[in-house]
């Protein structure tokens, strides 16, 4: 059913039953937020998305206000934007500032840094600097000199995992980690503490990370707005491998990647390629690149082989994440699920082969992945796969630093490797792609029903049909 | 217990069942709670964080709270907080340094007609006095 | 004694034991809940909803018939009533009173409901600190129950841990969920998906005492007492410079003035009063000298002021208002359940500034800040307990400015 309202004066047509928020965004009005997820039910936490509804006595947050027929919504009115930037000053007062200096936000230390300097340098210690929604917020609130005294760090940082870290400090309270840790990836690790002032995330009863149940999905780093959950970053190590002479450097990029690149680096949809960031890659200084689709069949393969070999329900995973799921939460199912490599994995096989071809020393190889999953940068840590393993965000800064331009990079035409025709669950056993829905993805295959599981939460209900004995599928893949 | 409350329904009073024997709410009573009600030990821990009555943290051995509601503050004045930081040698929200006290603020107690009221080791004392303060104590 | 208390929702303290049920019946109790289970249940609802008119006593003075209609129309077998006593609010405790007293009102008037809009569950949740009333209640449960007269109605006592935010219904139900008491979103409103997810109505304690005597007397008794708008009686907490602090139940039609100076004996002696804080600490102040006014909810809304849960805190001429607002910003700093930016981060700011006052080193600055931090929680905030948070400050300015400035730097 349509509903007809008015967003600042335009005459506009929304389903019912949609948000504000979804109504403005459909006809190009750009509403800010901070805590918005979206598929995910409304936080309405932030404040920032808040409009102004004739005839309501308050002031309603788009982002879970439903449109109603003949609504009149204004959401860009003077004392909108005094409150929004109002709103964002607050936040600014408890957020430690160590972004890109020229746009320091009140810094206490203003005086004593020099713009130019800033300007030149580009390097800043947050690992959100750039791509920061909050940062962004403030530019366009032009939040510079804060009516409040400053105060950053109050809590140490939790770098307890070398992989997932947590800083409290630059937490905003939006909430988004707590909902995709809990009720999308059912790992119950993050969670609220307290309230007023002390209010804040914590893992699983205020312990540090590495003693609670984060089985290092990465899922949470994916969703901060800001700096406060993110992977540990290996920059210098990596431009220091890639830059030495005595240190062969072979990298792999994987097209999961593709999306957040061009998100990040403003450039328009589909118009990144592997091709591209392969090339930048060889800018960096890597010596030799492994095509995904290699190390990827070279997965398929092992796979097909525990298929083959299995009596149907046959459950399997290639994901670290997984692992640490089964382990902690379905020890009873240990046995059950059976591991194949990751595509991080064979790519490390993958590089030995070549190494003994080249006949390169073990010890001067190091390896490079580019990955969108966080699972692998964890992974990578914990059980050396490989030398680096690096998110978009971390990707990001690397090019940053060293002047990659990506939208002016050419793409080198790399090698790439055809699916091998032999595989028969060649979908089933490749990358799956992650998301936020409850159910898993059911298919018919060759006679055979599989299940693909694309969150923990979805891996949990497969794992729990089995536990209770009434599993109906012949393959299921896990996935995190 | 009677009219039909399972005993374990509220995780509220549980806690605070489990505080009464202990004195605070351990780590093994949060994991304890969290197994009856089914519920994430994460989940559970996050429950009780948010209450103040709730103490996840080992007490000192004489806990006072000071009433902050609007009618025990005027009653109080300052004379009363004087007399507190004489005996146990903290200012409201810290321990004293031989960790034998701890004084804290607490939400309005409701008993607003017989102001100032403080709660020691969770007794009530209503109206108190500067006198009635050591003896108290 | 010119002014008469109107007892309705008292109409036993101090005539029965509340430990027996027995003194209870003895005084007329449970028969209206024998009357209204022969009344069908559209009409008793119909009659509490237009007749009586009957409104919350917790602070919304939202029509009480209306959640049971709404309830009742909500579809599901299982339904649930909602006993709000987590009575937080600085300066009240009207509902520990009506327990005190008489928990058995409070448990007809629940039962009443419940066999109004079918419900399975009833929850009594109070806050934790009233250990005395818990335990009267869950003793006139089990009394009640000896005697059969809760029916199937799974009647039963929540005690709360210590948290403000419980006063508001959807946080209310997000703590009787076993959840932080965090409020909720609201559609959907609580009379479609409450407690756990059923549909639920959630009446404070002074509501549900005032039930039976509806329903025993008549509808057309109940409208005709006190304002017409807002009928009945309204109980009063007095606390402050007042000779005789208590609970006081009057007709809506009475005046502030009667409350104070007649019921509660006045200032203390050789004092005058400066001012009243009406409905609590989210509440706004009343000069002294404008205590002539009606205590009906709707011309004091009218009047920009609020009767909120009818807590009446009496200050005289020696108080500062300065510090009466520190206490009252440091307590809600404290009591904010974090979850909206304005209220977690706006309270904190809003704390440092009024220290400055009371240390004596504030600016207009400060000044400036706090009123903006005002505007913006009343506009942005989360729940009424945020929008309200600085209420408390921009009456005590407006009325007594001299007490800021004089604090200011010059």
């Amino acid at each position: 059913m349509a509903v007809m309202m008015t967003i600042d004066g335009k005459k506009i047509e929304a389903e019912a039953g949609m948000t504000i928020l979804e109504a403005a965004a459909a006809n190009d009005i750009r509403i800010p937020t901070l805590c918005y997820l979206k598929e995910r039910d409304p936080q309405a936490s932030c404040r920032l998305c808040v409009v102004e509804v004739e005839g309501a006595r308050t002031f309603q947050p788009s982002c879970a206000t439903t449109v109603r027929e003949g609504m009149v919504v204004r959401t860009d009115t003077e004392e909108l934007r005094r409150n929004r930037k109002l709103t964002l000053e607050l936040i600014m007062a408890h957020h430690p500032v160590d972004c890109h200096h020229c746009m320091r936000i009140g810094s206490s230390k203003e005086e004593d840094l020099d713009p130019m300097f800033c300007e030149m340098c580009f390097w800043c210690d947050c690992v959100r600097d750039g791509i920061c929604e909050l940062q962004k917020l403030n530019r366009e609130y032009h939040v510079d000199r804060l009516p409040f005294e400053l105060e950053g760090y109050r809590y140490p940082a939790d770098s307890s995992l070398h992989s997932v870290i947590r800083d409290p400090n630059k937490c905003i309270k939006c909430r988004r980690c707590i909902d995709i840790c809990n009720n999308v990836q059912t790992v119950h690790n993050l969670a609220l503490k307290a309230r007023g002032q002390e209010y804040r995330v914590t893992a699983s009863m205020d312990q540090p990370m590495a003693y609670s149940p984060c089985v290092r999905c990465g899922r949470c780093v994916d969703v901060c707005p800001t700096g406060a959950v993110y992977m540990e970053e290996h920059i210098d190590e990596m431009l220091f491998c890639v830059h030495s002479y005595d240190t062969k450097t072979v990298g792999m990029v994987s097209s999961s990647l593709l999306g957040e690149m061009e998100n990040l680096c403003g450039m328009p949809e589909g118009s990144l390629s592997v091709q591209k960031i392969v090339s930048a890659m060889h800018k960096l200084g890597v010596d030799y690149v492994i095509s995904e689709e290699q190390a990827i069949n070279a997965s398929r393969k092992e796979a097909e082989a525990i298929l083959e070999g299995a009596d149907a329900p046959v459950v399997i995973s290639n994901s670290f994440a997984v692992k640490n799921f089964v382990k902690s939460r379905f020890a009873d199912l240990a046995d059950r699920v059976r591991y194949y490599s990751s595509v991080q994995e064979s790519f490390a096989k993958e590089v030995g082969k070549l190494a003994d071809r080249l006949h390169l020393p073990d010890e001067s190889v190091k390896t490079v992945v580019f990955t969108a999953n966080n699972e692998n940068g964890a992974q990578a840590r914990e059980e050396n796969t490989v030398d680096f393993s690096m998110n978009a965000r971390e990707i990001y800064r690397i090019f940053l630093r060293t002047g990659v331009d990506l939208c002016r990079t050419v793409a080198t035409d790399a090698l790439k490797q055809d699916p091998d025709p032999k595989l028969v669950y060649g979908d089933v056993t490749g990358p799956v792609v992650f998301d936020h829905s409850a159910d898993p993805e059911v298919r018919r295959l060759n006679g055979k029903l599989i299940a693909v599981a694309h969150n923990l939460g979805q891996s949990a209900k497969l794992l729990e049909e089995i536990r209770a004995g009434n599993s109906p599928y012949d393959v299921i893949r896990l996935n995190g | 217990m009677a009219c039909g409350m399972k005993s374990n329904e509220n995780i509220l009073e549980q806690a605070l069942d489990l505080q009464k024997q202990h004195g605070w709410v351990t780590p093994e009573d949060v994991k304890e709670i969290a197994a009856a009600k089914g519920i994430p030990v994460s989940k559970a821990y996050e429950t009780l964080s948010f209450y103040s009555m709730i103490l996840l943290k080992k007490p000192a051995d004489v806990r006072v709270e000071v009433c902050r509601g609007t009618s025990c503050y005027i009653a109080e004045g300052t004379d009363l907080l004087d007399e507190l930081r004489r005996i146990t040698g903290c200012n409201v929200g810290e321990r004293s340094d031989d960790g034998k006290y701890q004084v804290e603020y607490c939400e309005c107690l409701g008993r607003c007609d017989t102001a100032p009221n403080i709660v020691v080791n969770g007794k009530l004392h209503t109206a108190v006095t500067k006198e009635s303060l050591s003896e108290i104590l | 004694m010119s002014v008469q208390e109107t007892r309705i929702a008292l109409r036993n303290a101090g005539r029965i034991n509340p430990e027996s049920i027995d003194d209870y019946i003895n005084a007329g109790g449970f028969e209206a809940l024998a009357r209204a289970k022969q009344t069908e249940r559209d009409r008793l609802i119909e009659d509490v909803e237009n007749a009586s008119k009957l409104r919350g006593r917790g602070g919304a003075g939202f029509n009480t018939g209306f959640k049971w209609s709404g309830a009742r129309s909500s579809e599901g077998k299982e339904k649930y009533i909602v006993c709000n006593c987590d009575e937080g609010e600085p300066g009240t405790f009207k509902d520990r009173y009506i327990i005190e007293n008489d928990p058995f009102t409070v448990i007809e008037g629940i039962l009443i409901a419940a066999y109004a809009v079918e419900a399975s569950d009833a929850i009594i949740y109070v806050r934790g600190e009233y250990e005395k009333p818990i335990g009267l209640l869950r003793g006139a449960i089990a009394q009640a129950e000896e005697r059969g007269l809760t029916g199937n109605v799974n009647l039963r006592v929540y005690a709360g841990a210590g948290s403000y935010v419980c006063g508001e219904e959807t946080a209310l139900l997000s703590s009787i969920e076993g959840g932080r008491a965090e409020p909720r979103l609201k559609p959907p409103f609580p009379t479609d998906k409450g407690a756990f997810g059923k549909p639920t109505v959630v009446n404070n304690v002074e509501t549900f005492s005032n039930v039976p005597m509806i329903v025993l007397n008549g509808t057309d008794w109940f409208s005709n007492i006190g304002n017409p708008d807002y009928p009945g009686t309204k109980i009063f907490s007095v606390s402050g410079d007042v000779k005789k602090a208590g609970c006081y139940e009057l007709a809506t039609d009475a005046t502030l003035a009667d409350v104070i100076l007649e019921l509660a004996g006045g200032a203390t002696d050789g004092h005058t009063i400066k001012a009243i804080q009406l409905g609590g600490s989210s509440c706004g102040y009343i000069r002294g000298n404008d205590i002539d006014i009606s205590v009906a909810f709707d011309s004091l809304r009218k009047a920009g002021k609020s009767l909120g849960s009818g807590a009446v805190l009496v200050l005289d001429e020696t108080r500062d208002m300065v510090l009466q607002i520190q206490q009252i910003l440091h307590f809600f700093a404290h009591e904010s359940c974090g979850k909206c930016t304005p209220c977690r981060e706006g309270l904190y700011q809003a704390c440092k500034r009024i220290d400055r006052f009371v240390e004596g080193t504030a600016s207009r600055d400060d000044l400036d800040m706090l009123l903006a931090l005002s505007d913006l929680m009343a506009s942005d905030c989360f729940c009424p307990l945020g929008q309200g948070a600085l209420t408390a400050f921009s009456s005590a300015f407006e009325l007594f400015p001299e007490d800021f400035e004089q604090r200011m730097v010059k």
